[in-house]
This record gives structure tokens, sequence and C-alpha cells, in this order.
């Protein structure tokens, strides 16, 4: 495992191809309100390189390297104090870098021409403006995406139909409950179909209804535009992305997809219980009856191991001969011969174990 | 979009938030009722000094009208007052109660602005609802906006006061529609530049912090110093009279009354283009440059 950290490691603060400077202008057919409109072309839709963030003495992030392809779900992973929400806040503008560069859809985040209808943000903790009603305050952001007056209203609310808020569309504000409020903050960001919507936190604070509902929402958007989410709720982040990087003290210490993050397609994992000796009647160890050599044996398979703090069968395989399905199907029929009693199988270590590996 | 498209829907807004704020109806109605008090007063006293002055005319035999006698008192004070006789001499005929008006609006200004423009940018900076703006306008579209919206907001308010005397003027016959329109709405134009003066000062300052109780505390001390460092000049130019003044006598302005705005009313309410003219550059120059200065710090610190 430390190997592969320093693999991915070392794959996170390789240097990429230069970035054009942010005061270069784009091509002018690229920059052309027309062109704005329609979706984007670009195969990498946010690229960092060597990004830096210092607050006074405090390095919040520091040499951050990653290129998120267009299309694709990508998430911001780390414990607090990690950087996430600092990454993110110089990718939506928030905050200036101190070193390095930036770029949504090739443009760098204070770009406002370029950008104002092409990315949706749902900051973390931006207080809505409470006297605005949410009617008129989506419409005024539509208006500012240019959106022609006579859609604003139109385009304002089907995207509150969206997050299911259509009734709210008179209520002020600033009488939204939490739910709600985080509810019109994902309208907004929602609003003209943008290419790239970053999100943070999106589910943080809600009840479980609601959070799954939001969850939903982002779902549905996948596909339709490239996602960055920053979250603590890693089974969300699971659930719904493709790819992500674990920051870790402002520095990424693993990246890529998910499979490869949780070694999914590298690694089966089988929770095994302790069984009764049918005729002491006492309890054995769970790995007692384990068939080692016949899992040994299952074709792709490389290496066995037993954990005992989980009570963890972990099956490793070469993923280029075999699929973590195959090898599945194999050690199961393998263990049920032995009367091994099975708890629980999964592939990979899951995210939530890799972060708390890794950070 | 073009950044006057951009400022126009963020100032709209801005007016619609300013003028649905609670601390802007209450005031909105606090000036206007202050303003109405202090008309009520000033017609007050005028009935007295035309009662007085009846009296005397009475009692000395002479035959002397109370407006030809009124309006050469005028000339002499407003000489005085705007240290300047073309000045003085133009602004005579105007309603008494609109150039009151006008100078305790004037006074009044500092107070609206700070109560209105104090959290201008702070207010949105605090709890990061700007963050909704960082990706949809440009940082200096939004600070203009936000002067413009502070400014607008403000001269209505100035506005609803001086109708509210123009009325009053009206009602008591003291002049007639025409005239107290035309030198009011006069009065009130005059005292717009020295507004954005005030209104652009404010938003520079709430740039400053990300908590709006701090810019209070700093709008309201720098008000508070600029109207003590112009206090003692302001004595020094208008009360220092000479042994030898006689009733024509002009003061000279000390060179620490121009680094106040409402100073700059006697420019603007010249008959000399000239006069008018610099009146106009010194105070939109001004507010220009801390709209200028407000715009830079707030596209450099984080949001």
């Amino acid at each position: 495992m430390p190997e592969e950290t320093a693999q991915l490691e070392k794959e996170a603060a390789a240097p990429e191809a230069p970035i054009a400077p942010a005061a270069e202008p784009p091509k002018a057919e690229e920059a052309s309100p027309k062109k704005k409109r329609k979706k984007s072309s670009v195969e990498v839709a946010v690229r960092l390189n060597g990004v830096t963030k210092r607050f006074g003495s405090k390095t919040a992030v520091d040499g951050v390297s990653f290129k998120i392809p267009a299309g694709s779900v990508y998430g911001l992973i780390g414990p607090n104090g990690a950087g996430k929400t600092t990454t993110f806040s110089m990718l939506a503008g928030f905050l200036q870098p101190t070193a390095g560069a930036l770029e949504i859809l090739g443009y760098p985040p204070s770009a406002i021409d370029e950008l104002r209808s092409r990315v949706g943000v749902l900051p973390q903790d931006a207080v809505l403006p409470g006297s605005d009603k949410v009617g008129e305050f989506l419409v005024h952001m539509a208006l500012l995406q240019n959106t022609p007056s006579d859609l604003a209203e139109r385009m304002a609310r089907e995207v509150l139909a969206e997050v299911e808020g259509k009734d709210w569309w008179d209520m002020r504000c600033s009488s939204l409950s939490h739910g709600m409020a985080k509810r019109v903050q994902l309208a907004q960001a929602l609003l003209g179909d943008p290419e790239v919507v970053l999100l943070d936190e999106p589910t943080a604070g809600l009840d479980p209804k609601v959070a799954y509902e939001v969850r939903q929402i982002i779902k549905s958007r996948k596909g339709r535009c490239t996602l960055v989410v920053s979250s603590h709720n890693l089974q969300e982040l699971e659930e719904v992305c493709d790819a992500a990087c674990i920051l870790d003290r402002g520095r990424i210490v693993a990246q890529g997809t998910i499979a490869e993050l949780t070694a999914a397609s590298e690694e089966v994992r089988v929770k095994v219980a302790p069984s009764k000796d049918p005729q002491t009647g006492a309890y054995r160890s769970a790995f007692a009856l384990v068939p080692l050599d016949a899992l040994r044996a299952v074709p792709g398979v490389t290496r066995v191991e037993l954990e005992d703090e989980r009570s963890e069968l972990i099956v490793y395989f070469d993923r280029k001969n075999t699929d973590a399905e195959a090898v599945i199907s194999h050690v199961l029929w393998a263990l049920l011969n032995a009367q091994v009693r099975i708890s629980a199988v999964s592939k990979g270590r899951g995210l939530e174990q890799r972060v708390m590996d890794l950070t | 979009m073009s950044p006057l498209r951009e400022i126009w829907i963020i100032f709209l807004r801005e007016l619609r938030r300013n003028f649905r704020s609670v601390k802007g109806i209450i005031l909105a109605a606090i000036t206007v009722l202050g303003g109405a008090l202090v008309a009520y007063g000033l017609s007050q006293s005028q009935d007295v000094r035309k009662s007085n002055f009846a009296k005397l005319v009475a009692g000395s035999g002479k035959d002397l009208s109370y407006e030809e006698t009124t309006l050469e008192i005028k000339k002499l004070f407003l000489n005085w007052w705007f240290a300047d006789p073309t000045t003085g001499a133009h602004l005579a005929p105007a309603p008494f109660l609109l150039l009151v008006l006008f100078t305790v609006s004037l006074w009044l200004i500092p107070a609206v602005v700070l109560v209105l423009g104090f959290d201008s940018v702070s207010g949105d900076v605090q709890h990061r609802t700007v963050r909704y703006w960082a990706l949809r306008a440009r940082r200096w579209s939004f600070v203009t906006s936000k002067f413009l919206g502070l400014w607008v907001t403000c001269s209505a308010v100035a506005l609803a006061m001086h109708v509210l005397i123009w009325v009053i003027v009206i009602a008591r016959g003291e002049a007639t529609f025409g005239a107290t329109f035309a030198w009011g709405f006069r009065f009130w134009i005059a005292s717009i530049p020295i507004l954005g003066v005030w209104c652009a000062t404010s938003v520079l300052l709430s740039s400053f912090f990300r908590q709006p109780i701090l810019s209070l505390l700093l709008n309201g001390g720098v008000f508070f110093l600029w109207w003590l460092v112009h206090v003692p000049a302001w004595v020094r130019t208008f009360l220092d009279i000479p042994q030898d003044a006689d009733a024509t006598w002009v003061p000279t302005p000390s060179k620490f009354l121009f680094i106040y705005p409402n100073f700059y009313d006697r420019y603007l309410l010249s008959p000399q283009v000239s006069h008018a003219l610099v009146g106009l550059g010194v105070t939109l120059g001004f507010a220009a440059a801390c709209i200028g200065a407000s715009s830079f710090l707030f596209a450099k610190r984080d949001l």
C-alpha cells in the first residue's frame, strides 16, 4: 500500500502541460456569445497546475495539480483542513491562488464574460440574500448570466421546479429552512444548464431525506455536465463520482478513478464470521475454515491475505487477466464449499477506508 | 454582456433592496419627518419675523417693504455665507425656506449615507453572499452598482425632503409654483454631486471590512473627523471678522475648508459656469477616485 500511495502522490505532483497565461485571449470564435451558449468542445473541463494558496504563514493548499475530463463527476475528498474548500474557492474565483494556475473550460476563473453562463457554483456557506424573494433572486442571477429578460423567469421557474421548490417563488430567502435554502442555492448553480457545476458540500447539514433528494438531483445532472463535488460524505462521493482526488494538509495524497482509489478492480474483500465447531460447540477462528490453497488457485489471483483486525479475507488479482466479478464468483464458490460463514463481500476497500488509510 | 448592462442589472436590484429594507424605510421616514419639522419651525419663525418687522416699521414711520428689506439682508447674509458676492446676489431671490432646507439637507446627508451605506459591501462579504455574484459579474461593476444604488437611494430620500418643503412654500404662498420648483429643483440637483462624495467614501470604507460593525465605526469615525477638521477652518474663515469690516465684508476661505465635501455647495450653486464646473469636477472626480480605489481593493481581496 505505501508503494501505491507513493505512486499516486508522484502522479499528483507530476508537472502538467503548461497552462496558457490568464491574460492570453481565447480564440475569437470561442469567445463569441453564440459559441459560448453551445456545449464546450474542450476535453479538459478543469485544470489545476501547481496551485498554492497561503494565508499569511499558513499554507492551505500546496502545489495541487489535477485535470478533470469534460463530462465526468469529480470529487474533492479530505478531512477538515485538508484544503478542499480552499481549492474549490479558487476554482470558483472566490480566492486567488498565491501561485500556480487554474483553468475552467480553458479560461481562468476571473474571465467572467467567458464563464458567466457556463459555470454554476454552489458555495458551502454563502448565505442567500435575505431580503430577496426566491423568484427575484433566481431571475436576477439568470439575467446576469446573459439570459434574455423574457426567458429569465421561465428558466428560473424551471430550475426551481427541478429542485422541487416551485412553491417557494414568492418566499423571502430569509424565511427558508436550511434544506430549502440549500435547494435554492443548488437551483442557482444549475441555472441555464451550465457546462461545469462546482458543488461544495452539497448535502452538508441536511436531513437524510433532503440529502437523498439533493443527491438524486446531482445524479440527474450526471452526463449533462462536468460536476466537481467537494464533500465529507464519502459514500455519497463513491456513489456519484467517476474520479476523485484525496487531499490532506493541502497536498494531494492520491488521485484517480474511484475504482483505482478503492482498488475495486484489483482486490476483493470478503468478511468472514467465526463458526461453531459442531463437535465441541466452541467458536472457531473466522479464518479456520478458509481454503487458502483453493483461493490461490483461482485464475488471475495473485495473492491472498487475511486481516485479523477486520476478519477480512483479501484476494488480490491481476485485472489484465480477469475481473472482479469472476474472482468473486470463484472465491465465494470455494468458501461456501469449505462451509465458511460469509458476512459481506466488497470490491476494493471502500473509499472511506482508503481515505482513513491515507489521511 | 457589456459591463454597463451588468451594472444596470445589479443597480436595479440594489435600488429594490434599499427601498425595501427596514432601515431604508425607517430612515426615509425619519428624514422626511425631520425635514418637515425643520420646515414647520422655519415657517413659524418667518411669521414672527414678519410680525416684528411690521411693528418696527409702524413705530419708525418709514415706508419699507418686507420683501425688499429681507432681500437686501439675504444678499448680505449670503455674500458672507457663501464667501462670494456673485453667488450671494444670485441666490438672494430664492425662497428662504428652500435655502435653509438645502443647507440642512447637506448636514443630514452624511447621517443618511452612513446608515444606508456602511454595509453596502461588507454586508454582502460578511456572510459570503457576494459569492453568488463572483462568476456572474465583474468585481468593479459590482462595486460601481453598489455605489450607484446607494447614491440614487440617498438622492431620492433628499428629494422627498425637498419636495415636502416645496409643498409648504407653495401652500404658504411664499413663492409661486414655478419659482419654487425652479429653485427647489436646482438646490436638489446641486446636492447630488455632494451626496456622491459621501456615498463613494462610504462604499470605499465598507469594502475594507468583512464585519459591517467595523465598517460602521470606520465610516462614522471618518465622517466625524472630516467634519471636525472643517469646523475650526469654518470658524476661522467666517467668524474671525476684521474690526474694520463693514456689512459687505466677504471672508476668504481657509484651504482646509476645501477638503470638506459640503463646502462645494457654493461652487455648484454659482451662476458662473466655470465655478459650477469646478464644483462638479472636484466632487464627481473624488467620487470616481473612491470607487476606483474600492474596485481595486475589492478585485484584489478574497471573498
